[in-house]
C-alpha cells in the first residue's frame, strides 16, 4: 500500500496528465480525428461569394492545398459548402464536423457527414453554384484599394491572419522598440494581389497589435494599390516614390525616417526598432 | 628612269600597317560573330522565340530564321578569324552588324520613350547573357561597328586567291554548327546555356539596372527567408502548370509532403498570380506550391520545361532537366 506522501502528489500527476489530455486545443486534436484528405483548410481572400450580385461578407472562405479543395462557411445555405475543383463536385458538410483552429485554419473530422449536392459551372473565372433555392458565384475578390485600417485588411484578406496571430517577433528589437517614446506613423502600400505582400503583411500587422499591446503611439496605415501597371500611375505611389511592393514610410514625430521595402519586411521588428530608435 | 622603289616601298609599309590592322579587326568582328553564335546555338529555342517577339518571322518560321541566321553567324564569323576578307564575305558582315545595330537600336528607342522596360534587352546573346536596350546598343555599336571599319582596311589584293583549306574548314564549321544547333535542345547542356546552374546564389540572380532592376529574392521571397524550410533546403521545378503530365507526380510527391519530412517541393512558373488563381478552380487544381516569378526573371534559367534543381542555404545544389528524381531528392528534410 502506498503511503499518502506519495499517493497525494501521483495522483496531482495522473489528474494533471488527464485534464491536459482532455482540455487539448483544437490545434492538438489527434490525427487520427481528423480527415485523411479534407483538412488544412486556411482562410483565403483569392475569391469572394457573391449573391444577388452583391458580395456576401459574412461568408467565410477557407482553401486547402491537400484537399484541393474550398470550404465556404456563413454562405447562406444551411450547411457549410464543400467545393472540390478537380471534379467540380458541390458537397455539403455537417457544420459539426468542422473543427476550427486557433489561429483561424479548420479541418473536418475523419468521420465528416458530408453529401454531394451536384456540380458547379465555371464562367471565364467564376464558379456557379446552382443549389436547389441556392444560387451563389464564386468569384475573384477584386484588390483592396486605398486607405484601410487593421480590421479592413484583415476583413478583405484573411489570409494574413495567420501571420498576424502568430509571427514571431524579434525579442530585442521589441525590447528596443519599448525604449520608443515618440510618436510615429507607419504608413504601408501594399497590393492585395501581391505575392510578397501576402508573404509580408501579416507580420506588419503582427508588429502593429504587438506596438498597440505595448502602449505605444504608433499608428499603421495600409493602402492598398491596383495591380501594376495601374499602381504606377497611383498619386500616392508618384508622390512617395514606390517602386517595391510592400513599402512602409515611416515617420518619427512627424518627419519622415525612412522607407522600408519589399523582402526587407521578413524581420518587421527589426527595421522598425533601426529607424526608430537606431537598432535593435 | 626614276626608280619605283623608294616610292612604293613606303606606300607598301603603310599598306602592311593597314593591313594587319584589318586582319585584327576582321579576328575580332569574327571572334564577336563566333560567341553571339556560340549562346545560341546552345539554346536555339530561346533564340527562335526572340526572333518570334521581334517580330522578324513575318516571312520565314521562327525556326527557320534560326538556321539562316546562325548560318551567316558562324560563316561570317569563321571566315573572318581566319582572315578571309574578300568583298563578298565583308559586305555580309557589314550588312550583319548593321542589321544588329538597326535591331539594338530600335530596341533602345523604345527603351529611351518609355515603350519598353529596363530588362526586355536585345538576345543576340542568348539567355546566357542580359543586357538592358541601352548596353546592347551601346555595346553594339562600341564593339562591331568599329571592327567592322577596321576590317575593310588593307583587304588582300583582289587576286590573291583563297587557300582552299580555308573555304572548306569555314563550310565545315558551319555545317558543324548548324548540325549541334539541330541537336541541341537532347543535349544536356542547360547548365551551359542557362543562368541555373550548382553553385548559384539565387539570391544575387537580377535582371535589369537601377530602379527597374527585378531580383530572384524579391520575385520569390519565400525561398529566401522562410524559417519552415529546413536548412533552406528544397526542391524547385521550373514548369507550365497548364501541362496537365506534370500534375500527377508533382501532387503525389506534395500529397506525401503532407505526411513526411521530406525535402520540401515548390513549382515555379511564369503565369501571373490571376493565371495561378485561376489554376485553383480549375481541374487543375494543384496540390503543390506554385508560385508565379516574373518571365523576365524565370526565361533565362530553363531552355526547356519542366526544369528542376535542388537547393540548399539559397544556393542551387544541383539541377535536372525535366522533373526531380523525387526519390533521391526526397531524403530527410534536415539531411
Amino acid at each position: 500500500m502506498l503511503s499518502r506522501r506519495v499517493s497525494l502528489p501521483l495522483t496531482a500527476v495522473l489528474c494533471l496528465l488527464l485534464s491536459s489530455a482532455v482540455l487539448s486545443p483544437g490545434d492538438a486534436q489527434a490525427d487520427d480525428e481528423i480527415h485523411a484528405r479534407w483538412r488544412d483548410f486556411a482562410p483565403s481572400g483569392t475569391y469572394v461569394l457573391v449573391q444577388n450580385r452583391k458580395p456576401n461578407r459574412e461568408a467565410e472562405i477557407l482553401h486547402s492545398r491537400r484537399a484541393a479543395a474550398f470550404l465556404i462557411l456563413n454562405s447562406g445555405y444551411e450547411g457549410v459548402l464543400l467545393l472540390e475543383p478537380r471534379t467540380s463536385s458541390v458537397s455539403e458538410v455537417d457544420p459539426a464536423s468542422v473543427k476550427r483552429r486557433a489561429d483561424g485554419r479548420a479541418d473536418l473530422v475523419a468521420n465528416a457527414k458530408v453529401k454531394s449536392l451536384g456540380r458547379f459551372r465555371r464562367s471565364r473565372r467564376d464558379i456557379q453554384i446552382r443549389l436547389t433555392g441556392y444560387t451563389a458565384d464564386l468569384q475573384p475578390n477584386p484588390p483592396l484599394l486605398g486607405w484601410a485600417s487593421y480590421e479592413e485588411v484583415a476583413r478583405h484578406s484573411p489570409e494574413y491572419l495567420v501571420d498576424a496571430k502568430t509571427f514571431p517577433l524579434d525579442e530585442r528589437s521589441m525590447k528596443a522598440l519599448e525604449r520608443f517614446k515618440g510618436k510615429a506613423r507607419i504608413q504601408v502600400y501594399y497590393g492585395s494581389w501581391c505575392p510578397t505582400c501576402t508573404r509580408y503583411l501579416g507580420r506588419i500587422m503582427r508588429l502593429e497589435k504587438a506596438l498597440k499591446e505595448m502602449g505605444k503611439d504608433v499608428g499603421v496605415y495600409y493602402y492598398g494599390l491596383p495591380r501594376t501597371p495601374a499602381m504606377y500611375r497611383d498619386a500616392e505611389v508618384r508622390r512617395q516614390r514606390i517602386r517595391k511592393l510592400p513599402s512602409g514610410v515611416i515617420y518619427r514625430d512627424g518627419r519622415r525616417v525612412g522607407l522600408v521595402a519589399s523582402t526587407r519586411w521578413s524581420k518587421p521588428a527589426v527595421e522598425l526598432a533601426r529607424l526608430l530608435v537606431g537598432g535593435s | 628612269m626614276p626608280s619605283a622603289g623608294p616610292a612604293s616601298e613606303p606606300r607598301s609599309r603603310s599598306h602592311a600597317v593597314l593591313a594587319h590592322i584589318g586582319r585584327i579587326g576582321a579576328f575580332l568582328l569574327g571572334a564577336i560573330l563566333l560567341l553571339g553564335a556560340y549562346t545560341k546555338v546552345i539554346d536555339p529555342v530561346a533564340f527562335a522565340e526572340h526572333i518570334s517577339k521581334e517580330g522578324l518571322d513575318f516571312l520565314l518560321p521562327s525556326g527557320v530564321i534560326v538556321f539562316v541566321a546562325l548560318a551567316l553567324e558562324l560563316g561570317l564569323g569563321a571566315a573572318l578569324m581566319l582572315n578571309m576578307r574578300r568583298l563578298e564575305v565583308l559586305i555580309a558582315s557589314s550588312v550583319l552588324v548593321l542589321f544588329f545595330l538597326y535591331l539594338t537600336g530600335m530596341n533602345y528607342y523604345d527603351f529611351v520613350n518609355g515603350e519598353s522596360p529596363a530588362h526586355e534587352g536585345c538576345g543576340c546573346f542568348g539567355n546566357l547573357i542580359s543586357r538592358n536596350p541601352e548596353e546592347a546598343f551601346w555595346q553594339d555599336l562600341i564593339m562591331l561597328l568599329p571592327t567592322c571599319i577596321m576590317a575593310w582596311l588593307g583587304r588582300p589584293r583582289p587576286e590573291a586567291l583563297t587557300p582552299m583549306w580555308k573555304i572548306v574548314f569555314t563550310g565545315a564549321f558551319t555545317i558543324a554548327g548548324l548540325v549541334f544547333t539541330w541537336i541541341a535542345p537532347e543535349l544536356p547542356l542547360d547548365n551551359l546555356a542557362t543562368k541555373l546552374k550548382p553553385g548559384v546564389d539565387l539570391g544575387q540572380l537580377c535582371v535589369g539596372e537601377g530602379e527597374d532592376k527585378a531580383c530572384f529574392a524579391e520575385a520569390a521571397p519565400q525561398l529566401m527567408d522562410d524559417p519552415d524550410l529546413p536548412d533552406e533546403r528544397y526542391i524547385a521545378v521550373i514548369a507550365d502548370p497548364n501541362d496537365e503530365s506534370i500534375h500527377e507526380p508533382l501532387n503525389a510527391y506534395a500529397n506525401r509532403l503532407f505526411e513526411e519530412e521530406i525535402t520540401p517541393l515548390v513549382v515555379l512558373t511564369s503565369l501571373t498570380l490571376e493565371e495561378v488563381e485561376d489554376l485553383l478552380v480549375s481541374e487543375l487544381a494543384p496540390s503543390f506550391e506554385l508560385m508565379p516569378v516574373p518571365r523576365v526573371l524565370l526565361r533565362p534559367m530553363y531552355r526547356a520545361l519542366p526544369r528542376s534543381f535542388l537547393v540548399k542555404d539559397g544556393k542551387v545544389v544541383e539541377t535536372v532537366s525535366g522533373l526531380p528524381p523525387f526519390e533521391r531528392w526526397a531524403g530527410s528534410a534536415d539531411e
